[in-house]
């Protein structure tokens, strides 16, 4: 005897993972090759992630921004397809044109409200050459903007860490400070593993909670076995 | 006049089921009354398993006790007060019975270490959703606080007596345990005029989520609706396991619970006693 499925077709919870970089001339050379470099690298784990969590389905795309600015990734592809296509650096930082341009994908359309919280990684070796002040607030009207868990790596002593926290927007996650090449592999491979992974999961949460995010992330990553050398 | 069924699934994620269900039909069959809860299950609420099983008692309890004292009756006009005053009751009754659970079976060393918010109100720790009906045969009640869906059916047309909240996205959802809880309840009073619904279908947010878009999830009330004209009730009781089950695998992944809720001619009804189930 038949015995269909009661409802229409199943689908596992869209998750997205998108890279905010910074490519400005201050990332040429040592900078953008090793940011292509880590990011490639965290595929290979990021799909094991994503293997591991059939509830969810991972999808990345990149925003990139430098001598313009522009989806790198436009068509959120999912990770098991996911390739890395190499970056390159010049230009100013217009972090705040990023944001809006990020915003535009964070409504609803084109998201759908029963996606799991995104994953928004900002990356930058400098500071915003436009106004980020206003672009990260109309950023922050956007529901699934305030509900992300938005992370951001410093490349360099030069990067403006108040603007990454102000990005944050949570006391407790603090800006993971790469100074090289190694310790930049391992906050990004973090980034796309364990709070993929964290994000992944489908247990309910407290509205409102004011002092955590949403999504319990863990512990960030300890880099003190790695090279301390301060190469940016 | 009603024939109910009653299932929840564990997630394949989660150590144990933190839905809770819950339904009431009395002797006279003069109205039914179901409930189901949807334990938060997040790393703070370590003991909703326990909170949406308080939620659903609850629940029934103040239900059976309004319908008994006729406080539902002719109440379109003047629903307001008696909608407030339920809910108060309904958070008050809850949050004691989680104090007097709490006194009783007082936090262990390693719950005490697991957040320091929840060590100093540990409330949070039993936090669930509340969704409920009291059918009765002029009028139906519907009641919901936080997340998870109640769908109806008449005909062949699937309405949301209480629409979807759409400031609950990303697993964030309102609570039991939230101190203001007793303002976040919607209710949806509905005078009967005519036919009663087909189906009225409640679901912890596991299953509606386990969809691409409410459409598709809307189709299971349809279904159930037609399985139960073209199959019975024994085809969907002996399958409904298996396909929450394969829901859950294939979507969200997190508990699934449903209540359905039939109608029936007299004569087709299955319940011949006083009928009270958990689980």
């Amino acid at each position: 005897m038949e015995t269909k499925r009661p409802g229409g077709v199943l689908s596992n919870r869209p998750l997205h993972f998108i890279w905010i970089l910074d490519v400005s001339g201050s990332m040429e050379g040592d900078k953008i090759q090793s940011l292509n470099y880590a990011i490639r690298n965290s595929i290979p784990a990021m799909k094991s992630v994503a293997d591991e969590n059939p509830n969810a389905e991972v999808l990345v795309r990149c925003i990139t921004f430098g001598n313009e600015v522009k989806w790198h990734i436009g068509t959120a592809v999912n990770v098991a397809d996911f390739e890395w296509q190499d970056i390159q650096a010049g230009g100013m930082t217009p972090m705040g044109k990023a944001m809006n341009l990020l915003a535009d994908q964070l409504k609803i359309p084109p998201m759908t409200d029963r996606a799991l919280p995104p994953v928004l990684v900002l990356i930058t070796d400098g500071q915003p050459t436009d106004d980020f002040a206003t672009a990260y607030q109309n950023l922050m009207q956007e529901s699934w903007a305030k509900k992300a868990v938005r992370l951001g790596i410093a490349m360099g002593e030069d990067a403006d860490t108040a603007v990454i926290e102000k990005f944050i927007g949570n006391k407790e996650i603090k800006p993971l400070m790469a100074n090289n090449s190694e310790q930049l592999v391992s906050f990004i491979k973090w980034a796309s593993t364990a709070v993929v992974q964290a994000a992944s999961s489908p247990a309910s949460q407290l509205k409102d909670e004011k002092v955590t995010s949403n999504v319990p992330i863990g512990t960030m990553p300890d880099v003190s076995n790695l090279s301390q050398d301060v190469v940016w | 006049m009603w024939q109910i069924i009653a299932e929840s699934v564990k997630s394949p994620n989660h150590p144990l089921n933190q839905d809770a269900k819950k339904y009431f039909i009395p002797k006279d069959k003069e109205y039914v009354v179901v409930a189901v809860a949807d334990g938060h299950g997040s790393k703070k609420c370590f003991r909703s398993n326990v909170g949406s099983e308080f939620a659903v008692e609850v629940l029934i309890n103040n239900f059976r006790q309004h319908f008994s004292s006729n406080k539902f009756d002719n109440l379109q006009a003047g629903f307001s007060g008696t909608k407030d005053n339920l809910a108060k009751t309904i958070h008050r009754q809850w949050m004691e019975k989680v104090r007097n659970h709490l006194a009783n079976n007082p936090f262990s060393p390693e719950e005490e270490l697991i957040d320091v918010k929840v060590l100093n109100n540990q409330v949070i720790s039993y936090g669930t959703t509340l969704l409920g009906a009291l059918i009765a045969k002029n009028y139906i009640i519907y009641l919901q606080l936080g997340d998870g869906d109640i769908l109806v059916v008449n005909d062949k047309e699937v309405t949301r007596p209480i629409p979807k909240d759409e400031n609950l996205i990303a697993n964030e959802t309102y609570s039991l345990c939230d101190k203001e809880a007793d303002s976040l309840f919607r209710f949806y009073y509905q005078p009967v005029i005519g036919q009663l619904p087909d189906l009225i279908l409640l679901s912890t947010d596991g299953y509606s989520n386990s969809f691409p878009n409410d459409n598709e999830f809307q189709k299971t009330a349809l279904d159930y609706n037609n399985l139960y004209k073209e199959e019975g009730m024994s085809f969907i009781r002996k399958n409904i396991s298996g396909w929450l089950k394969d829901t859950t695998v294939h979507g969200s992944g997190d508990d699934l619970t449903a209540i359905l809720v039939f109608k029936t001619s007299e004569n087709e009804s299955a319940t011949k006693r006083e009928t009270n189930i958990t689980n």
